[in-house]
């Protein structure tokens, strides 16, 4: 299972989430095998990922990649860890 | 890393600005012409209006950036912090902390962004930078978070 983190340009804000993400998935206690990436917009395709992260700023530019968590605030780790725990239930992982 | 970047001469205060292409002007002069060309400014200003902005990654704060295109001598972080909020967007997507991020490439910045994340993640020292009067301010609260993190 791996989410890919998609922004503009695959420099800042996607590494950020990617961070947190990978903090947020530990606490959860997810398997290894949950993998966690970034990428930017232009080069993020539907084979890379079964996960797309993005937020709500970007989300139409990345809904056609497949299925998406969206984050209204990029930065908030609760919200984040949140969603991540709300998919990975969804998916029987944890 | 992040105080030895993002040093008192990169961080400038202001009341307010006209408007956000203003904000990325500003927040970027301390970089130029050492860390970046006039046209990476450009290329950031060109970003919002091409993407959005997406650049307001929480609220009250916004870190501009371009990709790379031999525009950016090396990595680098300036900071503008203004009294007054400026929209970045049609609906609401205010920022009173507009960072500038000068990337080389892919990789050389992140272990600053992962820095700086740990600063902006809380949410009391966000609030406190706002509320500074200097650029040695800013710095102290910065380094404080640097020591009890690391």
């Amino acid at each position: 299972m791996k989410f890919l983190v998609v922004c503009g340009h695959g420099l800042g804000s996607s590494f950020m989430v990617e961070m947190n993400a990978e903090q947020a998935l530990k606490e959860l206690g997810a398997p290894d095998n949950v993998e966690v990436d970034h990428s930017d917009l232009g080069s993020a395709a539907s084979d890379m990922a079964d996960i797309f992260i993005t937020g709500k700023d970007l989300e139409d530019n990345v809904a056609s990649l497949g299925e998406l968590i969206v984050l209204s605030n990029i930065l908030d780790k609760d919200e984040l860890k949140g969603k991540l725990k709300a998919k990975l239930e969804e998916k029987n992982i944890i | 890393m992040l105080n030895n970047v993002l040093t008192e001469d990169k961080i400038l205060l202001q009341n307010n600005v006209k408007n956000w292409e203003e904000a990325i002007q500003i927040a970027a002069k301390p970089l130029v012409p050492e860390f970046i060309k006039q046209d990476y400014v450009q290329a950031m200003i060109e970003n919002v209006k091409e993407l959005g902005p997406y650049i307001v990654i929480a609220p009250d704060i916004a870190i501009a950036h371009a990709r790379p295109d031999g525009n950016v001598h090396k990595v680098g972080l300036s900071l503008l912090k203004l009294d007054e909020s400026i929209n970045f967007g049609e609906d609401s997507h205010y920022a009173a902390l507009v960072f500038v991020l000068a990337a080389v490439d892919n990789e050389q910045h992140l272990d600053l962004l992962s820095e700086l994340a740990n600063v902006l993640n809380d949410s009391e020292k966000v609030s406190q930078i706002k509320h500074c009067s200097s650029s040695k301010k800013i710095v102290n609260i910065i380094s404080k978070t640097h020591k009890e993190e690391f």
